[in-house]
C-alpha cells in the first residue's frame, strides 16, 4: 500500500508542473501546426546531425581510448565529459573563437552541440565495450581479423547500446535551448525555442502549454519504448578495466581527433581565460554580489541534494518492494521552459527558504532522472541479488539502505555530488525563466554574458570550474573517510 | 559509511540553521527603510550604474535599496500583474517607450513629479510631460561599424547593398528593444509598402537575428560581422574603456530614432515614497553623471555631458520623439513575424 | 514448466539435476519467490510457502554467485542475516565458532567478502544459510563456479557440514558428478519437466 502511495507521489512529483499551468491557463491549449511542423523539422535535423557525428566520433575513437593504459585512459574518459557538463555557454563561446566567420543556424547549431556531446558519447561508449574488446581482442589477433572484422564483432554486440546513446543524444539535441536560442541566429527555431517565443514574446502561453505538451508526449513515449528494449549496461564512470593493448584496431588518426577536440576545447577556453583576466576591468569581479552568488550557490546545491535524495529514498523503496520504476523514464528529459514556468507563475515567497525549495523542486522536476540514470542505475542494477537476498533474509529496508547499500555507494555518490555541484553553481535558466530573486555563480555569468561583458564571465566561469574541484575534492574525503581511494570495486 | 552520514547530518543541519536564520531582510510587512528596485542586468550589475548609485542614494537617503535583476519588463509587470498586492518591486527601471506604449494599462502607476527642471534636446521635448514615467537617459539608434569598413553606408537602403550580405547583425524586435525600435524607424520613414518590401530585402541579408543586444554586439566584435545594430553612443565606451578607436556610428540622412529609458513606480509599491525619491534621484545631476558614464547613453540633463566625452558626439538628425500607440507596434510586429515565419 | 508433483526428502540432500534449459533454476525462483506464478503450491510441512512473500519464506539460500555483501567481513556478512532472523542468541554465536572451524574459514573471518577466492566465499556463504535457521536450505549451482580442484575439497566440506547438520537441502545442479556424491534423493528435470 505505502509503495503504491509512494509511486503514485513520484508520478505528481513529475506532472504537477504541467497540471499547475494547464489548470493556470483553464486546460486552454492551442496548436499552430505550420509552425510546430517547421520547429519539429529544424529539431529533427540537428538532432540527427548532432547524434551521428557524435556517435561515429564516440565509436572510432573509441579504440584509440581503450589502447591507452589505466591511467591515462580514466582520465581522457572523465575530460571528455567536461564539455556536456559545464554550461553550454563556455562551449559556444569557444566555438566562435575557433571558427571565424562562425555559420549560425542549423550548421552553426549542429557544430556546437556536436561539440558538446560527443566526448559524452566517446567516453561511456569506449566504457561500455571495454569488458568485450578486451575478451575478443585475443581471438582477433590470433585469427587475424582486420579493422572492419573487429569493429563489426562490437558492433553486433554494442550496436543497440550505441543507438540507443545516439537517441539520447538526438533527444537531448530536441530540448535544447541556449544553443539554438544563441547560435541559430533567429533561424532554425527548433521546439524549445518555439516554446520560449510562445511565452516571452508573443505570451501566448496557451500554444506554449500545447506545445510543450506535444514535445514531452513525444520524447516521453520515445524514451518509454527505448527502455523496455535496452537494459542500460554499460559500465558507470569510475569503474576500472584492465590496460588493454588495441593497437593493432586503433588508428593514429582517431587520436588525433581526440586530441583536436580536447585541446580545442580545453586549449580555447584557457586562451579565452588569459585575455579575460588581462582585462582592466577584472578587478570589479570580485564584489559583493559575487559572493553572495557563491553563497547561494552553496545553500542551491544543498536543497537540490536534499530534495534529490529525499526522491532517491522514495524510489529505492519502490524498488525494495519489487514495483516498476519505468515510468521514470518518461521523465528523463523535459521542456525546461515549461517547467521553469509553472514557478514564474507561483510567484516568489518571503521566506527565502522557500524560495529555495521552489527551486530545487523544480531542478529536481527536470533533473532527476537524468542524474539518477547517469550516476545510481547501473550499480543499482548490478546489485539487484543483493536485494534479492537481503528480501530472503528478512534484512529491514532502512537496514538494506544504511548496512548494505550505501557502503557500495561511495563511487556513484561521489560522481553524483560532482555532478549537483556544478549543476548547482552554474545554473541560471530555471532561475531566468521563473523571475527567481535568487543568483548563482551561473546567472552572475549570464547577466554578464548578457551585457557582452566577457571577460567577467570567464572570470566567473574560471570561479564556478574552481569551486566545483575543491567541493569534488571535499566530497572524495568525506566519503573515503578521509582516506585518498575509494573501495575500488565499490 | 559514517562519514557520508555524518555529512547528510550536516547538510541537514544547514538547512535548518538556513531556514531558522537566513533573512535577507525582506520581511512580509514592508519597511519604510528598504526599497526593492526591478532593473537590467546591464543597470544593476557591478559594471553598471546601479551599485554606485544605490551606495550614493542610501547615504542620502537612509533608504536600504534592493535590485531584482529583470530580464525583461513585460516579464515584470505580468509578474505584478498576477501577485496584485503581493507583488514585490517599488520601482522598475529600463523602461522604454514601447514598454510604455504596451504595459501602460496592464498595472497601475504612480505619478511622480520631477524634482528638477531638466534641459532637454528639443526633438525630446515630449518625454518631460508623462508624469508617471521619468526618463533617465536616452542614445540614439544607429548601426555601428568599424572605422576601416569602406562601404559607403548612410541611408537605410544602403543596408541592402550586395558587399553588405551575411555581414549585418540584428535584434529581434520581439525581444530586444534596439531591434523594435529599429522596426519602428523602418516604418516610420517609409510607407507600409515600402517598410514590409525593404524588410523582406533586408532579412535576406542579414548574418543573424539576434534575441538581444549583447548577443548581436557579441557577434560583432568577435568579427562574425561588419555591422550591428547598436547606440551612436557605444563607440565612445571603447574609446573611454579600451583606448579604441576602431568603431564608429553611421549616421542616416533619414534620421535617427531615440531610445529612452524610463523609471517608474507601480501602484503596488509597498515602498511607494521611497520609490518616488529614487525616482527623481535618478535625474538629479549626480546621479545622470553617474549613469552617462556607466551606460554609455546621453543623459537627459543636457548639461551634465558638457565637458565630457559625450559633448564631442556627433548629434545626429533625429526622428521626433513619440509614444506609438500598441496596435501600430502589434502591427509592425505582425509584419515582421510574418516575415520571419518561415525563415528557418 | 509442467510438475504435477513433486515430494522431497527431509533431513538429507535432495538433488535436481538437468541440462541448461531444464526449467531448475526457474523452479529454484520460484521456491525461493523471485517468479511468481498462479496454480502452484509449494508446502514444507504443513505450511504453503507459495502464498507468502520472500521475506517470511525463511528460507536459506546459496546463489551460483553467493551473493555475499563485498564490502562486508565473511563475519559481518552472517552476523547481518543472524541479527535479521533474530537468531543472534549466545548459542547461535557459539555455533558459529564450531562451523567456522568446521568450514575452514578461521583465516578469512575478517576479510572483506570482495576479497575472499571462490571456496571461501562458497564456504561463507553455506554458512551464513545455515545459520539462518532456514526451513529449507536451497543451493544453486554451488559449485560451478569453482575450478576442478576446489570443487572437489569444497563438496567433501559441503558433504560433511550438511550431513552434520541433517538440514532438508535442495541442491540444483547440471553435474553429474554433484549427484554422485550427494545424491540421497535425485530429481532428473528435461524441458521443464520431472523425469
Amino acid at each position: 500500500m505505502m509503495a503504491k502511495i509512494i509511486q503514485l507521489g513520484l508520478i505528481i512529483f513529475f506532472i504537477l508542473p504541467f497540471a499547475a499551468l494547464i489548470y493556470y491557463f483553464h486546460g486552454q491549449l492551442t496548436f499552430d501546426l505550420s509552425e510546430i511542423v517547421s520547429a519539429l523539422i529544424n529539431s529533427v535535423v540537428q538532432g540527427f546531425w548532432v547524434s551521428l557525428i557524435a556517435v561515429v566520433f564516440g565509436f572510432f575513437c573509441s579504440f584509440y581510448i581503450l589502447s591507452l593504459s589505466s591511467q591515462p585512459r580514466k582520465l581522457l574518459q572523465k575530460i571528455c565529459i567536461i564539455p556536456s557538463v559545464l554550461p553550454s555557454l563556455f562551449t559556444i563561446l569557444i566555438a566562435f573563437t575557433i571558427i571565424q566567420p562562425f555559420p549560425m543556424g542549423n550548421v552553426g547549431v549542429i557544430i556546437v552541440l556536436a561539440f558538446i556531446y560527443s566526448g559524452y558519447i566517446l567516453s561511456l561508449f569506449s566504457q561500455a565495450i571495454a569488458d568485450d574488446v578486451r575478451a575478443f581482442l585475443p581471438i582477433g589477433l590470433v585469427y587475424g581479423l582486420n579493422r572492419a572484422q573487429f569493429y563489426r564483432v562490437i558492433l553486433i554486440k554494442h550496436g543497440r547500446y550505441l543507438v540507443f546513446l545516439a537517441l539520447i543524444v538526438f533527444i537531448s539535441t530536441l530540448t535544447a535551448f541556449t544553443v539554438p536560442m544563441i547560435v541559430s541566429g533567429g533561424h532554425s527555431r527548433n521546439l524549445e525555442i518555439l516554446i520560449y517565443e510562445k511565452m516571452f514574446t508573443e505570451f501566448k502561453w496557451s500554444a506554449a502549454l500545447g506545445i510543450g505538451l506535444i514535445q514531452q508526449l513525444v520524447i516521453g513515449f520515445s524514451i518509454l519504448q527505448l527502455s523496455k528494449h535496452h537494459s542500460s549496461r554499460a559500465q558507470a564512470i569510475g569503474i576500472t578495466t584492465e590496460t588493454l593493448s588495441l593497437k593493432k584496431y586503433s588508428s593514429v588518426v582517431y587520436g588525433l581527433a581526440v586530441l583536436a577536440y580536447l585541446f580545442s576545447y580545453l586549449g580555447s577556453y584557457i586562451y579565452l581565460l588569459i585575455r579575460a583576466v588581462q582585462s582592466p576591468f577584472i578587478h570589479q569581479v570580485f564584489n559583493t554580489e559575487l559572493y553572495t552568488a557563491i553563497s547561494s550557490s552553496f545553500f542551491f546545491f544543498l536543497t537540490n541534494t536534499s530534495v534529490f535524495f529525499v526522491i532517491f529514498i522514495c524510489l529505492l523503496y519502490l524498488l525494495w518492494h519489487l514495483k516498476s520504476i519505468v515510468f521514470l523514464n518518461f521523465f528523463t528529459y523535459m521542456s525546461t521552459m515549461l517547467v521553469a514556468a509553472c514557478l514564474f507563475f507561483w510567484g516568489e515567497s518571503d521566506y527565502v527558504f522557500l524560495n529555495y525549495l521552489k527551486l530545487s523542486y523544480i531542478f529536481n522536476v527536470l533533473f532527476f532522472v537524468s542524474l539518477y540514470k547517469l550516476s545510481l542505475e547501473n550499480k543499482l542494477q548490478d546489485i539487484t541479488n543483493q536485494k534479492m537476498l537481503s528480501k530472503i533474509y528478512n534484512i529491514s529496508f532502512s537496514h538494506f539502505l544504511f548496512k548494505i547499500l550505501f557502503p557500495q555507494l561511495q563511487n556513484q555518490f561521489y560522481y553524483l555530488l560532482t555532478y549537483l555541484s556544478i549543476m548547482s553553481l552554474s545554473e541560471f535558466a530555471i532561475i531566468k525563466i521563473s523571475g527567481s530573486s535568487i543568483r548563482t555563480l551561473g546567472s552572475v555569468m549570464a547577466s554578464y554574458l548578457s551585457s557582452y561583458r566577457i571577460e567577467g564571465a570567464f572570470v566567473v566561469s574560471c570561479i564556478m570550474i574552481g569551486l566545483w574541484l575543491i567541493s569534488t575534492a571535499v566530497y572524495h574525503l568525506i566519503l573515503s573517510g578521509g582516506k585518498f581511494g575509494f573501495n575500488k570495486k565499490s | 559509511m559514517k562519514h557520508f552520514l555524518g555529512f547528510v547530518v550536516a547538510i541537514f543541519l544547514s538547512l535548518t540553521i538556513f531556514y531558522l536564520y537566513r533573512d535577507d531582510g525582506t520581511g512580509h510587512l514592508s519597511d519604510s527603510m528598504t526599497l526593492k528596485v526591478y532593473g537590467s542586468s546591464s543597470f544593476i550589475g557591478s559594471w553598471g550604474p546601479g551599485p554606485i548609485l544605490k551606495d550614493l542614494f542610501e547615504k542620502q537617503t537612509g533608504i536600504k535599496v534592493t535590485y531584482l535583476e529583470m530580464a525583461d519588463p513585460a516579464l515584470v509587470i505580468q509578474k505584478i500583474s498576477l501577485e496584485g498586492k503581493q507583488a514585490s518591486g517599488d520601482v522598475i527601471l529600463s523602461l522604454d517607450q514601447y514598454d510604455i506604449s504596451r504595459l501602460v494599462d496592464k498595472i497601475k502607476w504612480k505619478s511622480i513629479d520631477s524634482k528638477v527642471e531638466l534641459k532637454i534636446s528639443n526633438q525630446l521635448a515630449g518625454i518631460s510631460k508623462l508624469d508617471k514615467f521619468k526618463p533617465y537617459d536616452w542614445a540614439p539608434i544607429a548601426f555601428i561599424t568599424r572605422v576601416d569598413n569602406s562601404v559607403q553606408i548612410d541611408s537605410l537602403d544602403d543596408l541592402l547593398k550586395p558587399e553588405l550580405k551575411g555581414k549585418i547583425a540584428l535584434e529581434d524586435p520581439r525581444t530586444s528593444s534596439p531591434g523594435l525600435n529599429f522596426l519602428s524607424w523602418v516604418f516610420k520613414v517609409k510607407s507600409a509598402i515600402d517598410a514590409e518590401k525593404f524588410l523582406k530585402d533586408l532579412i535576406g541579408q542579414l548574418h543573424s537575428v539576434s534575441p538581444s543586444w549583447s548577443a548581436a554586439y557579441g557577434l560583432f566584435k568577435n568579427k562574425q560581422v561588419d555591422l550591428v545594430l547598436s547606440y551612436a553612443t557605444s563607440p565612445i565606451y571603447h574609446i573611454v574603456e579600451e583606448k579604441d578607436t576602431s568603431y564608429k556610428s553611421l549616421e542616416f540622412k533619414e534620421g535617427h530614432p531615440s531610445q529612452v529609458e524610463f523609471a517608474a513606480v507601480p501602484e503596488s509599491c509597498l515602498n511607494c515614497e521611497a520609490g518616488i525619491k529614487f525616482v527623481q534621484f535618478l535625474q538629479s545631476p549626480e546621479a545622470q553623471k553617474i549613469i552617462m558614464e556607466k551606460n554609455y547613453m546621453f543623459p537627459i540633463e543636457r548639461n551634465v555631458q558638457e565637458g565630457t566625452p559625450f559633448d564631442s558626439v556627433k548629434l545626429f538628425k533625429l526622428l521626433p520623439f513619440q509614444i506609438d500607440n500598441k496596435e501600430a507596434i502589434q502591427k509592425w510586429l505582425s509584419v515582421w513575424a510574418e516575415l520571419r515565419k518561415n525563415d528557418g | 514448466m509442467s510438475i504435477p508433483e513433486l515430494n522431497f526428502k527431509e533431513h538429507c540432500v535432495n538433488v535436481i539435476v538437468g541440462p541448461s534449459g531444464s526449467g531448475k533454476t526457474t523452479l529454484f525462483n520460484l521456491m525461493i519467490g523471485l517468479l511468481q506464478a498462479q496454480n502452484w503450491f509449494f508446502y514444507v510441512g504443513h505450511e504453503n510457502l507459495a502464498e507468502l512473500p520472500i521475506e517470511k519464506r525463511q528460507l536459506g539460500v546459496v546463489f551460483q554467485n553467493y551473493e555475499l555483501f563485498p564490502h562486508l567481513t565473511a563475519e559481518e556478512n552472517i552476523l547481518l542475516i543472524l541479527k535479521s532472523r533474530h537468531n543472534d542468541s549466545k548459542e547461535s554465536l557459539a555455533q558459529i565458532e564450531r562451523y567456522k572451524k568446521q568450514l575452514n574459514l578461521d583465516k578469512c573471518w575478517s576479510t572483506r567478502a570482495e576479497n575472499l577466492s571462490g571456496g571461501e566465499k562458497q564456504r561463507v556463504s553455506l554458512l551464513r544459510a545455515v545459520m539462518s535457521k532456514p526451513r529449507l536450505l536451497l543451493l544453486d549451482e554451488p559449485f560451478s563456479a569453482l575450478d576442478e580442484a576446489n570443487r572437489a575439497e569444497s563438496r567433501e566440506i559441503v558433504k560433511r557440514f550438511v550431513a552434520d547438520l541433517k538440514m532438508t537441502t535442495l541442491l540444483i545442479t547440471h553435474d553429474h558428478k554433484d549427484v554422485e556424491i550427494f545424491g540421497d534423493h535425485v530429481v532428473h528435470m528435461s524441458q521443464g519437466h520431472i523425469v
